[in-house]
């Protein structure tokens, strides 16, 4: 696509429905996937969401409750991986895995010698669903220990071996019995909690402090997408890390490792300095021949890096002579070179990746300035229009670019390196590849800078003409940027990624034009 | 003092401990702290450790019985469950302990994990491939271990 033009990508979809017949045929053939949606769950709604699943497994399964609960914690409160559990394996099979005893817990009254505490147990013991029975007193103290370790969701008849879950009843009976009501309070709040912590399609709100809101998504590929919360936080679902696409999580978690750790500050190291002999000091060479002298005094030769003494002449330097060709010696200086090669790369990218943060920064100072700018604009009264909404929306439309374009900095290292994909395509494929994305990054980054010009622009005292003419460039601008942007994700998800048998462990969160998408309120049915 | 106040299991365990000890194995409580026991035990016949005497200190916790009595080899031993600060990887020991469970016990699984090494869940790498790549000569530095560290003088 050689020299584009803002106006024309309307254009361009006009021509392709031309093809009438093409063009239905696409409708009809691929009914869109169901689209990934998420909700709020809120502290209030908890109690509620959880109840809603509760209720179908223990009117599909006729079970109490705390059954349905410890089934649906064992299965991660995946109501379709345990229905289909149920179907393969069958109901006893289904319950034993669980640990979900059917039998009734009861207390026995005779004296019997509590095998834990070795003491006898005079009407105070209780036995569990399993059959297995000890003393009130041993089962609170290890009720304790289980809770306090975090363990609530899960709490285990005391016997060896034995899987059984304890009934939530009983503990509780047990535990206020031994006057131990915030154990309780802990362990009702751990079960709670346990729909969001031990469900794979819920998370908490990653923000901090905690606005107390989880998500919940629903759909196809509800783990690559990238949500906002009530709170206003937006976050990847799938790591919990910031919006971060075209990246896949496992680049970004990596690149985020790469620029926080002091692993580039090793390669700088490995590669402008050399170890003193004696002191293993770094020493950095700042000019002059190769005989170097460290701090400590120790001589050493900067192009073997090996200990000399302090005498040398033109021709030699004494006790040393490196000249001579080693294997051992050029696989150490290949090796380098590689280092190098490697380091040269990374700063390629993470200088633009830095450059595109900080320009975020500096817009996201700039917003104000330009909500001045509208002010002042709308106090003008020789316009008819007083709407500047679409200034602001392209202010959004530039935030969300050049995040965009940031990340595609990360993503790019690492699409095209060594570290993920070395076996996935051969050298001329991923040339080809990497052409093809540099082309879509290109023009993407001249849009996203023609729209930061264009809105640091003192339009506010244009005349009426040449407000419209401004307009006109703004509107197109974004229209250009958004396109650029899906283009871009469009490229990543077919060209790039999509012919790549490892593509599938890089899902990539989709590409919105109007932003994040907003989480849901949750509604109960 | 610190003894005065032992749980009564503790009590009786120790007890029974001493008046019938399980066989191959010895456990006496510490004079000065009575959670804390001496432990011998013999290598089993028909194992690479037949022959030696192993010590082991065993300490129980504040939170015993409804937390694993920590278990340790005093006695450098060659074996993949067993890395070379002595500390053993076993079930029992970690997630599948049962307050039900005993310092008898204990003892007997690792006098039974002493006859049958696993190196599949190993503790010590290195020990683990010796006695995967190449069993009989793992084996023999077993055996050539116990004559020199478990030897009983």
């Amino acid at each position: 696509m050689e020299d584009f033009d803002y106006l024309s990508s309307d254009y361009e979809e006009e021509d392709e429905e031309n093809d009438v017949d093409e063009y239905q045929e696409n409708i009809t053939s691929q009914p869109p996937p169901p689209k990934a949606t998420t909700q709020i769950i809120r502290k209030e709604s908890l109690l509620a969401a959880q109840s809603a699943v509760l209720r179908k497994v223990m009117e599909l399964l006729t079970v109490k409750e705390h059954h349905a609960r410890t089934l649906l914690i064992h299965h991660r409160w995946d109501v379709d991986n345990l229905f289909s559990a149920f179907v393969d394996k069958g109901r006893d099979r289904l319950f034993s895995e669980a640990g979900v005893s059917l039998g009734n817990a009861s207390r026995l009254t005779t004296s019997t010698t509590c095998l834990v505490c070795m003491d006898d147990a005079a009407g105070d013991m209780t036995t569990m669903g399993c059959g297995h029975g000890f003393c009130d007193e041993c089962w609170s103290q290890y009720l304790v220990v289980v809770i306090g370790e975090g363990r609530a969701r899960r709490v285990r008849c005391m016997e060896h071996k034995c899987g059984a879950v304890c009934d939530e009843d009983v503990v509780r009976r047990i535990l206020v019995g031994q006057g131990l009501a915030d154990v309780v309070e802990r362990f009702d709040r751990s079960l709670l909690e346990s729909y969001i912590e031990d469900n794979g399609r819920a998370r908490w709100c990653p923000s901090v402090p905690h606005c107390g809101n989880a998500i919940r998504a629903e759909g196809e590929d509800f783990h690559c997408n990238e949500v906002e919360c009530a709170c206003g936080l937006q976050f990847c679902f799938g790591c919990g890390g910031p919006p971060h696409s075209p990246c896949s999580c496992l680049m970004w978690e990596k690149w985020n490792q790469k620029t926080t750790d002091e692993s580039e500050n090793a390669n700088y190291l490995t590669l402008n300095t050399k170890p003193c002999p004696k002191c293993n000091k770094h020493v950095e060479k700042n000019g002059g021949c190769n005989h170097m002298m460290c701090r400590c005094g120790q001589m050493f030769c900067w192009v073997c890096g090996g200990a000399t003494g302090k005498d040398h002449t033109y021709d030699r330097i004494m006790q040393h002579s490196c000249s001579r060709y080693t294997e051992d010696h050029a696989q150490e200086l290949a090796e380098v070179e590689r280092m190098r090669r490697d380091y040269k790369r990374y700063l390629h990218y993470s200088t633009r990746y830095d450059a595109h943060a900080r320009s975020q920064r500096l817009e996201e100072k700039h917003r104000e300035g330009l909500r001045e700018k509208v002010g002042f604009a709308e106090d003008k009264d020789d316009f008819t229009s007083r709407d500047f909404q679409w200034v602001m929306d392209a202010c959004v439309r530039l935030f969300k670019s050049r995040r965009v374009l940031m990340c595609s900095y990360a993503f790019a290292y690492y699409m095209f390196g060594e570290e993920l994909f070395r076996r996935a395509m051969t050298v001329a494929e991923r040339e080809v590849k990497k052409n093809l994305f540099e082309d879509q990054q290109e023009q993407l980054e001249g849009n996203v800078e023609r729209l930061s010009g264009l809105l640091e622009e003192g339009f506010y005292k244009y005349s009426r003409e040449k407000m419209m003419e401004f307009k006109m460039h703004v509107l197109n601008s974004s229209t250009a940027v958004d396109t650029m942007c899906k283009n871009m994700y469009a490229c990543v998800e077919d060209d790039l990624l999509g012919g790549l048998v490892c593509g599938a462990e890089h899902p990539i969160a989709p590409y919105r034009s109007g932003g994040v998408q907003r989480a849901s309120e949750l509604t109960i049915s | 003092m610190a003894n005065s106040n032992l749980p009564r299991r503790i009590i009786k365990e120790t007890q029974r401990l001493l008046s019938e000890p399980a066989p191959g194995i010895s456990a006496s409580p510490s004079e000065d702290n009575m959670r804390y026991f001496n432990v011998m035990i013999l290598g089993p016949t028909q194992s690479p450790y037949e022959g030696g005497v192993f010590k082991l200190e065993l300490f129980l916790p504040e939170e015993y019985p409804m937390a694993a009595p920590k278990v340790r080899f005093l006695t450098k031993i060659y074996h993949p469950n067993i890395d070379k600060l002595g500390r053993i990887c076993l079930d029992i020991l970690k997630d599948k302990w049962s307050p039900a469970l005993q310092i008898r016990t204990v003892l007997l699984s690792i006098q039974a994990l002493l006859s049958a090494p696993n190196p599949d869940d190993p503790l010590s790498d290195n020990i683990a491939k010796h006695w995967k790549t190449n069993e009989a000569e793992a084996v023999e530095t077993a055996k050539e271990w116990t004559r020199l560290y478990a030897s009983g003088a």
